[in-house]
C-alpha cells in the first residue's frame, strides 16, 4: 500500500517550521525534504535521502501542523522500515524488544534494578551497546501485571455485569503494574469489569522505529488477532500503544485494522465520555490537594485525545491544573536511549522542562511513559499517568456506591 | 462534550473570535485542521486600500451590499476596530494601528501598499515620514529575501535606497543545506550574541543612512529576539516580511493560540470536522475525524474554515461547495467562468463563499440556521486582493459574531 498523500504537499515548510528536530540540529533536513519531497526521488531509488531518516522522531506534530494533510511521519516511517541501508544493529534489538527483555528482566528485577543503575554497567551498556551513561534505565516491576491479575484479580472481575477490555501494553506490565491496577480500581468501582485480551503483544512501536519491520508486523498480527477476540471495548493507558495499534498497523505497516480500530481507545476518553452521558458517576476525596501540570505529550496531541484528561482532572476539586504548551520531551521512545542522540533528545526536552520548572507543580500528568521517564531522569519532577492521579483522588467507596445504585 | 461556542478553523478569524468570546467566561472549542494561513501572512493587517488622509468611512461607500463590510455597516466596523486593537493588547502582541485611515507597509518588492494594524516591528509610514536614505540588509544566501528587490522598488517611489548583504557564522552550519535556509530555521539560529554581531555588521554599512530595513527572520516564540536586533542597530529599523513561512506569522499563529487556552480555551489541531447534526434550523453538535463517535455539543458553531487554499470551500468542475455541512454558497456562472487567465486580473473566484444574511448567519437549502455563522475568507462578497480588505474582513467579522453572541447571552 502506497501513501500518495505526499502528492497534496504544497512546499509550504510549515511542517519544518514546528518540527522539534530541526529546531536543534542543522542536520535534519526537516519533514518536508525527507517525508513529501523525499517520497519523490524514493521511486526512483529507496536509498534517497537515507541520512536523514534516523533524526525522524516520529513525534507526528508534522502532521499535526501540515494543512494539507499530508501524512508525513507515515511517509518517513514507511521510507525508514524499506530502507536497504538502515540496518538494525544489537542496540536497535534489545531496545525495540520490549515484550521479551519485559519477560526476562522481571523475574531478577530485585537484582537486576540495583545493578542497572550502577555506574559501572552504565558505561558497560554504553560501551558495548552504544546505550548512553547518562540515560537511566526505567525500573522493572517484582512482578508483572498480567501474573499479579491473575492471581489476585481475574476472579473479582467476573461478578461484574458490564465488562472491558485492557490493553496493558509493555509498560504497565513490567514496568509499572500499580498504574494498571490504577485502573482496574477505577472501572471496578465505576461497575465495570476489567478483562486481558488472550495473547496481546508489545505493540511494536519500537521496532517500527528501529527498523525491524518484520517482527512488527508479526506482533501485529498477533494483536489484530486477539483484539478482533474482544466483544466489548479495549481500553489503554498509553497514548503511544494507542497511536500504534489504531494508526500506524494501518498506515505505516500496511495492515487491515478497520473492523478493531474504533473500539480501541483511551480509558481516560472512555470515562470522559460515560461521565459526560451520566452513565458514570464520579465522587472525589475532600481532603485531596494537587497542583498538577498537563503535559501533552506527542501521540497524546496527534490522537488530539487530551482533552478527555484535562475534562476528567478538571473535575477534581482539589485539583490546581496548569496546561503546558505542547511541545516534545526529546526522548522519543528509544530514540533518547542512543548514545549519539543523548544531547539532541535533552536539547529537544529544554522547552518542556523550563516550562515545568516555572509552573514548579507538585506532579507532571501525562499520558506518555517515555515520558515520564525523561522528565523524571532530567528534572526530577514526579510524572504520573492521569489514571494515577484519578485514582487517588475519587473517593472509592462512594463512587462505588454511586454506580452500583444505577442500572 | 459540551461547549459554549465551536469554532471550526484555527486561523486568524477562528482565533480571535474564540479569544473574544473566551475572554467573557464562555467555554470554547477550536477545531483546527492544520496550520492556518496566518503562518504565511505578512504581520500587517489591511482594512481597504484607499488613499492616506481618505476617511475609511468615505472609503467603505464604494463597497456593493454584498461586501462583508456593507453587512456589518461602518458605525459597528469603527468600533470593532477599537476592539480589536484592544483584544491584541490583551493578548500581549504588540501592535501599531489607526482606526480612522490607512499608514503605509513596504512589501517585499519594494512597493507602499495601505496597512490598518501590524505588528510593530514590521513597516508602518505615514507617506510623509518616509524615510530619505534607507539601508536594505539582506543576509548573504537567503533566497527568500532580496534586498535588490526593495531597493529598486523603493528607489521608483523615490527613496536613495541601498543594498548591503551580511552573515554571522552561527547560519553556516545552515548554510550547508540550501533549500532548507529557509525564514524560520535562521529565526531560530538568529538569537542572543548572532543578534548582536549580526547587527554591528549591518552598523557598519549604515553610516549614511537614516533607516534599515531587514527581513523578518527574528523571534519565533516572543518578541525578545527582534526587541534585541532593533534596539541594537544605529539607526531606525523595521521588518520586511520574506518568503513563507513567515516568521512574525508563526509567532502571531502561537501568542494568539497561547492567549486563547489560558483564557480556558480547547484548541484541538490536525483534526477535521466530518459532520454536523441539524435540528429544527440549529446545529446541535459536531463529530470529527480523530474523536470518531464522539458529540462536541454548542449553543454556537462558526464556521472559520477559510477559502480554497484552507479547504473552507472545495472545487470541482460542477460546482463550488463547502465541504462540512454544504452549506448554501455564492457563486456564479459556469467552470469558464470563475477565474480569468490574466493571473494577475481581478479573479472572480476569490469572491466567492458561503451565503450569509446581514448578522453572518449560514444557510442551508434556503433555510437561515439560528446558531450558525461564518467570519473570515469563507464569507462571499469580497475581493481580498483587489479591495485591500483581507486581514480587516478576517479580524472584524469574527470580532462582529462574538459580540452578537455575547450580546444574546447577556
Amino acid at each position: 500500500m502506497k501513501d500518495h498523500t505526499f502528492q497534496d504537499c504544497v512546499k509550504c515548510t510549515v511542517c519544518t517550521a514546528y518540527c522539534p528536530m530541526a529546531a536543534v540540529t542543522p542536520f535534519y533536513i526537516g519533514p518536508k525534504q525527507a517525508g513529501p519531497d523525499g517520497e519523490r526521488y524514493r521511486l526512483k531509488d529507496k536509498s534517497f535521502y537515507d541520512y536523514a531518516l534516523k533524526y525522524c522522531l516520529n513525534c507526528k506534530r508534522c502532521e499535526v501542523a501540515c494543512p494539507s494533510g499530508v501524512r508525513i511521519g507515515d511517509i518517513i516511517a514507511k521510507a525508514k522500515l524499506d530502507s536497504p541501508s538502515f540496518k538494525p544493529g544489537l542496540r536497535e534489538w534489545v531496545l525495540a524488544n520490549t515484550d521479551l527483555m519485559g519477560s526476562l528482566a522481571v523475574p531478577f528485577s530485585r537484582a537486576l534494578n540495583p545493578i542497572l543503575g550502577l555506574d559501572v554497567s552504565k558505561k558497560m551498556m554504553d560501551g558495548i551497546l552504544g546505550i548512553d551513561h547518562r540515560r537511566q534505565f526505567p525500573a522493572y516491576a517484582k512482578e508483572t501485571f498480567e501474573h499479579w491479575y491473575r492471581r489476585k484479580a481475574a476472579k473479582a472481575q467476573k461478578r461484574f455485569s458490564k465488562q472491558v477490555y485492557y490493553y496493558h501494553g509493555c509498560y504497565a506490565n513490567y514496568n509499572n503494574p500499580a498504574l494498571a491496577q490504577d485502573l482496574l480500581k477505577i472501572l471496578n468501582a465505576c461497575g465495570y469489569g476489567v478483562q486481558l485480551l488472550k495473547g496481546e503483544k508489545c505493540c511494536g512501536v519500537a521496532l517500527i522505529s528501529n527498523g525491524l519491520g518484520a517482527q512488527a508486523r508479526r506482533q501485529a498480527k498477533a494483536n489484530l488477532a486477539a483484539l478482533r477476540k474482544a466483544d466489548g471495548p479495549v481500553l489503554t493507558t498509553s497514548s503511544t500503544c494507542t497511536m500504534t495499534l489504531r494508526d500506524e498497523y494501518a498506515h505505516v505497516l500496511g495492515l487491515d485494522n478497520a473492523n478493531v480500530r474504533d473500539n480501541i481507545t483511551l480509558a481516560l476518553k472512555f470515562l470522559s465520555e460515560k461521565v459526560d452521558s451520566g452513565e458514570i458517576r464520579l465522587a472525589f476525596r475532600s481532603d485531596y490537594q494537587k497542583h498538577i501540570a498537563y503535559h501533552t505529550s506527542c501521540h497524546m496531541e496527534r490522537l488530539g485525545w487530551w482533552i478527555y484528561s484535562l475534562n476528567l482532572l478538571r473535575m477534581i476539586p482539589g485539583v490546581r491544573l496548569d496546561v503546558l504548551e505542547s511541545v516534545c520531551c526529546g526522548i522519543s521512545g528509544t530514540f533518547g536511549f542512543k548514545k549519539e542522540n543523548y544531547e539532541l533528545s535533552q536539547e529537544i526536552g529544554r522547552k518542556l522542562f523550563d516550562q515545568i520548572r516555572d509552573a514548579q507543580p507538585e506532579i507532571v500528568a501525562t499520558g506518555c511513559e517515555t515520558c515520564k521517564w525523561q522528565i523524571e531522569m532530567s528534572i526530577g519532577f514526579e510524572v504520573q499517568n492521569p489514571v494515577s492521579i484519578l485514582a487517588e483522588a475519587l473517593d472509592i467507596e462512594e463512587t462505588t456506591r454511586l454506580n452500583a445504585a444505577r442500572p | 462534550m459540551r461547549f459554549d461556542d465551536i469554532i471550526i478553523g484555527g486561523g486568524l478569524s477562528g482565533l480571535l473570535c474564540g479569544i473574544s468570546l473566551a475572554e467573557t467566561g464562555r467555554k470554547c472549542l477550536i477545531v483546527s485542521q492544520g496550520q492556518s494561513t496566518l503562518n504565511f501572512s505578512s504581520g500587517a493587517l489591511e482594512f481597504l486600500a484607499c488613499e492616506e488622509g481618505v476617511s475609511y468611512e468615505q472609503a467603505l461607500k464604494s463597497l456593493p451590499g454584498s461586501h462583508p463590510y456593507s453587512k456589518i455597516g461602518a458605525e459597528h466596523l469603527f468600533v470593532l476596530r477599537a476592539e480589536a486593537a484592544g483584544l491584541f493588547e490583551r493578548a500581549g502582541i504588540p501592535m501599531r494601528s489607526d482606526i480612522r485611515c490607512n499608514h503605509w507597509r513596504i512589501t517585499p518588492l519594494g512597493v507602499l501598499k495601505p496597512v490598518w494594524m501590524s505588528l510593530s516591528e514590521m513597516t508602518f509610514f505615514s507617506k510623509k515620514d518616509l524615510p530619505e536614505k534607507i539601508l536594505v540588509a539582506g543576509i548573504k544566501g537567503f533566497l527568500d529575501f532580496n534586498a535588490s528587490f526593495v531597493a529598486s522598488g523603493l528607489s521608483e517611489a523615490g527613496v536613495d535606497a541601498k543594498v548591503c548583504e551580511v552573515s554571522v557564522r552561527e547560519l553556516d552550519e545552515l548554510r550547508d543545506n540550501a533549500s532548507e535556509f529557509r525564514s524560520a530555521n535562521l529565526a531560530r539560529a538568529l538569537d542572543g550574541y548572532a543578534i548582536d554581531r549580526l547587527a554591528e555588521a549591518i552598523n557598519a554599512e549604515s553610516p549614511e543612512v537614516d533607516y534599515i530595513l531587514l527581513p523578518a527572520v527574528f523571534g519565533l516564540e516572543n518578541g525578545k529576539s527582534v526587541e534585541r536586533m532593533l534596539s541594537k542597530l544605529d539607526k531606525p529599523a523595521a521588518l520586511i516580511p520574506t518568503m513563507a513561512p513567515s516568521v512574525p506569522g508563526i509567532r502571531l499563529q502561537k501568542l494568539l493560540k497561547k492567549r486563547f487556552v489560558a483564557l480556558g480555551g480547547t484548541f484541538i489541531s490536525g483534526d477535521n470536522v466530518i459532520s454536523a447534526e441539524v435540528n429544527g434550523g440549529r446545529i446541535d453538535s459536531i463529530r470529527t475525524e480523530r474523536h470518531g463517535d464522539t458529540r462536541f455539543l454548542a449553543e454556537n458553531v462558526i464556521f472559520a474554515t477559510g477559502s480554497f487554499f484552507s479547504n473552507g470551500l472545495k472545487a470541482t468542475p460542477e460546482e463550488i461547495f463547502e465541504p462540512i455541512l454544504h452549506l448554501d454558497v455564492d457563486y456564479s456562472g459556469s467552470h469558464g467562468d470563475w477565474f480569468n487567465e490574466d493571473v494577475y486580473a481581478v479573479q472572480p473566484y476569490l469572491s466567492f463563499g458561503v451565503k450569509t444574511d446581514d448578522s453572518l448567519r449560514v444557510s442551508l437549502g434556503g433555510k437561515t440556521l439560528e446558531n450558525a455563522w461564518a467570519v473570515g475568507q469563507l464569507l462571499s462578497g469580497s475581493l481580498p486582493l483587489k479591495s485591500g480588505c483581507l486581514g480587516g474582513v478576517s479580524v472584524l467579522s469574527a470580532l462582529y459574531v462574538a459580540g452578537q453572541i455575547k450580546l444574546a447571552a447577556q
